[in-house]
């Protein structure tokens, strides 16, 4: 698949194809050309406390109209309150919900105009595909022919046509979303929420689906904000991602931007693996210190092997202490003065190398991420 | 802002109705029950001392929960191998023992007396058959007496007693036992050091809840028990229809009732006893 | 080797015992109701449906038999809409506190019903409201309101909740999003919890006692009075009635399960 890397790959061009045809939509909806029937959300200082405990806490953020937002995090990290808060099942302690400039924070959920993809789906299972997916239409008084043409229109767009009179039980798991999808589309709302939509699918399924929501999320050029816990899923297909985490928002933008500058250790432990050191200033450069200094974070794929003489901004001694294939990628675990470090090698970079053996580590200070100069805390 | 507090209650108001009725026609006239077996002229506790100090009364008290926990011992030692059958059987046979063991359950209980007293009366059909084949001589008295109360309640009350320990057993690791045999124990032992504390809970629950259904019962002891020795239900009822002394009535209610709600509590507490409901 | 089959055998014979006691009762009610004889016994000595003849001529019977049904028609409806209305509600509290509230809610058949029925009997009289069929039917909803919230909160556990959400975010307030998504999901419960309702009404004895005057005399009661009073074998007649009503009841209920299980699969 992947062409053959250069001998000692650098994080700039050893980044995968995926990552560089990102760039394109990650600028941002301003270049977004197709006309759009998203609405602008606004969450301001949105809250949710059960008793003690704080699911959700003073939670703010924009989506732009036509933007794709994901909210990542792990599990009873407040994301799927903070969605259902939108959609309107759950009452904000405290907080605001603006949908295209209104306030929808006192108004029930059917009345919100908003469609959500649940998790597991939540189709009628006394329906068939059809009546499940007219039954928004049914809702709204439209005529009976509208609704067929209609139903009809979306069931081509998720390629479910032939299975209209289906019951919701003889459908596969990956067709279920589909007429989920289907369901949350076809009265046109201005927002999709999402639920962990995902969740139930096999990892095949989950990447053909993944790309076939952001297709037409991209030529309806609906909103979305999309809760997963799965980060690739939530990098492949966001414009912006929203780290969740003990209700807080932790951080927000682009998926690259996260990736490369997090805000804080948690962040940037969350998303990726990373190594984490400290660091101090000299007069010539960077030294790595114990105690003191400014703590930093370094990815396994800008750390590479220094051969001998050969210098870098940053070098670490080690030892080999583990060399795993977990297909693509080499991974080697050595112990260093700064704990244990893992990085990635090609293949053929890692013939030759034993266990024990002694080896330096170098990296540039360009792709490592200080944290303690930074304030820490919400974005 | 209403529409707000329609949807903030709402789950309170579409209880509203249900627990009104409950609170006007159960609980407020229980209550009032209550405050009316404190009203005696010799002090708030003029009828208790009654209920406790005459000795034709306390025989009452002794004779209903002494039954009651007889009842309650017949039916736990039927009903364990009975639950044991419903956990092994095949499916077909758990249908056949469910169907058989909840007949009293669907089954009116002044029926299921009437068929005993056919069957247990001087005339009726066991002692006639039993002095068909010249077993015994004269008619065995089966009814009428504590005998015949004993055969109707371990009856009517046996599926209150399977349903909780066949549920227990059903969520029992068959793997448990399996394991106690490979480690060498014989099936005594098994028996004894598996399967016996491990369904304990579910034969409490099924002991509780029989004894306090037990403890109340009227029609089993009216129909098939004697006219003297009575339950105190019927003490209730003689005292409300035919005495006419309902502070006294009251009082032994409010005995009935308290010791009734004190195990209802522990059960629930402890032993998930209003899960059969749940469940049947 | 020898022990487990002693085990065995002990097993199958307390389960052989109980199986004959359950059934024995109910056995000897329909063949003895076509006794000949003036008194009751089993086996009938001669046959005939005398006694069935008076069963369905009698006025008093008759009157009996009406009012029974008369009760337990009004009491399945009122048990069924104030239960479900109840299990809707209480279907919406997290799991811990429903638990808690619906033991609340199975009070009224914790409580033994000669103590209900006294205070309620108390209560009607002093407001004149005792010996009519509207008391019997309040005594007989009280009883049986937790079986229909019993029902209809097992049928809603069975269904996924986020149905109701999702109905709702689809644009259906919550009058139809019920209409059209929880109830044909929780039907059979409901239906299940209104056939109990009106068997418990039909076959309840103690509340009645008190609560029945002279023109409110319900089957059950009738029936007691046979029993208690007189050696009346037309109590045999009536109690095949029962049995009858009985398997049909289990049958219906059995079918409603089914149904239940269905409605809520996919």
């Amino acid at each position: 698949m992947n062409a053959p890397l250069p001998a000692y790959p650098r994080a700039d061009t050893a980044a995968p194809p995926v990552f560089h045809e990102k760039e394109a939509c990650m600028s941002g909806p301003d270049n977004i050309a197709k006309p759009k029937m998203g609405a602008a959300i606004t969450v301001r200082n949105l809250s949710r406390f059960y008793g003690g405990t704080r699911a959700v806490d003073g939670v703010s953020f924009a989506v732009e109209a036509g933007e794709f937002l994901t909210l990542l995090g792990a599990s009873g990290s407040g994301k799927s309150t903070t969605l259902m808060m939108i959609a309107g099942f759950v009452e904000p302690t405290a907080g605001q919900i603006l949908i295209g400039g209104r306030d929808v924070s006192q108004l029930v959920p059917e009345k919100r105009n908003l469609g959500v993809v649940f998790q597991s789906y939540a189709l009628f299972p006394h329906m068939n595909v059809f009546d499940n997916v007219a039954f928004p239409l049914k809702m709204r008084g439209i005529a009976t022919d509208e609704i067929e043409r209609r139903v009809q229109r979306t069931l081509t767009m998720v390629e479910l046509e032939s299975r209209r009179s289906y019951r919701v039980g003889q459908l596969s798991g990956g067709q279920q979303q589909r007429v989920a999808l289907a369901r949350a589309l076809v009265f046109e709302p201005p927002v999709l929420l999402m639920d962990e939509p995902m969740g139930a699918l096999d990892r095949r399924l989950r990447e053909q689906l993944q790309r076939q929501v952001k297709e037409i999320q991209q030529d309806l050029g609906i909103t979305v904000i999309y809760v997963t816990h799965d980060q690739e899923e939530a990098m492949l297909m966001s414009d912006r991602v929203g780290i969740m985490a003990e209700g807080k928002l932790c951080q927000i933008g682009a998926p690259r931007e996260i990736y490369e500058a997090p805000r804080t250790p948690f962040v940037a432990a969350f998303l990726g693996e990373s190594n984490f050191l400290r660091v101090r200033r000299t007069v010539v450069g960077w030294e790595i210190c114990q105690e003191n200094g400014t703590e930093a974070m370094v990815r396994p794929e800008d750390l590479r092997l220094l051969a001998k003489g050969e210098s870098a901004p940053l070098r670490l001694e080690g030892r080999v202490r583990q060399i795993e294939f977990p297909g693509g990628a080499m991974r080697l675990v050595a112990e260093t003065a700064a704990g244990l470090f893992e990085m990635r090698l090609h293949r053929h970079e890692a013939t030759g190398l034993r266990l024990g053996q002694q080896v330096v580590l170098g990296w540039s200070d360009r792709d490592m991420v200080l944290f303690s100069d930074r304030p820490e805390g919400n974005a | 802002m209403t529409s707000g507090f329609l949807r903030r209650y709402s789950a309170w108001l579409m209880m509203a109705p249900a627990v009104l009725l409950l609170a006007a026609f159960f609980i407020w006239p229980v209550l009032d029950l209550v405050r009316i077996s404190f009203e005696h002229r010799d002090g708030a506790f003029g009828h208790y001392q009654r209920v406790f100090e005459r000795p034709a009364y306390v025989l009452v008290l002794e004779r209903t929960f002494l039954v009651s926990a007889l009842t309650v011992v017949i039916c736990a030692v039927i009903a364990w191998p009975v639950a044991w059958r419903l956990a092994t059987a095949s499916k077909t046979g758990k249908l056949v023992i469910l169907a058989v063991i909840l007949i009293p359950f669907w089954t009116n209980l002044l029926v299921l007396c009437y068929g005993w007293l056919i069957i247990l009366s001087p005339t009726g059909t066991l002692n006639a058959a039993l002095t068909g084949i010249g077993l015994i001589d004269g008619p065995l008295p089966l009814s009428g007496n504590m005998a015949g109360v004993l055969i109707g309640m371990v009856q009517t009350m046996l599926p209150y007693m399977v349903l909780p320990i066949a549920a227990n057993m059903a969520r029992i690791d068959p793997r448990i036992p399996q394991a106690a045999r490979s480690l060498g124990a014989p099936p005594l032992q098994v028996f004894l050091r598996t399967w016996l504390p491990l369904t304990m809970s579910g034969v409490i629950a099924g002991s509780l809840l029989v004894f306090i259904m037990c403890i109340g019962f009227f029609i089993i002891p009216a129909i098939l028990g004697g006219t003297r020795d009575i339950f105190i239900a019927q003490l209730i009822e003689m005292n409300i229809n035919k005495v006419l002394n309902w502070g006294f009535a009251a009082a032994l209610s409010t005995v009935v009732l308290v010791t009734t709600l004190v195990l209802y509590v522990v059960g629930v507490r402890w032993f998930g006893v209003d899960a059969l409901w749940g469940r049947q | 080797m020898r022990s487990s089959r002693a085990a065995n055998f002990a097993v199958t014979a307390s389960v052989v015992f109980a199986a004959v006691m359950m059934i024995l009762p109910n056995a000897v009610i329909i063949p003895a109701s076509f006794n000949g004889e003036n008194y009751i016994t089993f086996p009938p000595r001669s046959l005939s449906t005398r006694w069935y003849a008076t069963f369905l001529t009698d006025p008093v019977w008759r009157s009996a038999t009406w009012n029974s049904f008369v009760v337990a028609f009004f009491t399945a409806l009122a048990a069924t809409v104030l239960g479900t209305l109840a299990a809707l509600g209480l279907i919406r509290f997290p799991p811990r506190t429903r638990s808690l509230m619906v033991s609340m809610f199975l009070l009224p058949v914790i409580v033994p019903t000669i103590i209900s029925a006294v205070a309620l009997y108390g209560l009607l009289a002093q407001f004149g409201g005792r010996g009519g069929l509207l008391g019997v039917i309040i005594g007989h909803t009280i009883i049986t309101l937790p079986f229909v919230v019993v029902n209809v909160i097992a049928a809603l556990q069975q269904m996924d909740m986020r149905l109701e959400h999702a109905a709702r975010s689809l644009g259906a307030s919550p009058l139809r999003s019920f209409i059209h998504v929880t109830l044909p999901m929780i039907w059979p419960g409901i239906a299940a919890g209104a056939v109990f309702a009106f068997l418990v009404s039909f076959s309840e004895i103690v509340m009645s006692l008190f609560l029945t005057g002279s023109g409110s005399v319900t089957l059950p009661v009738q029936m007691w009075s046979g029993i208690r009073f007189e050696i009346n074998p037309t109590v045999a007649a009536a109690s095949s009635v029962f049995v009858v009503l009985s398997c049909a009841v289990v049958m219906l209920m059995g079918l409603l399960r089914r149904k239940q299980g269905k409605a809520v699969k996919p």
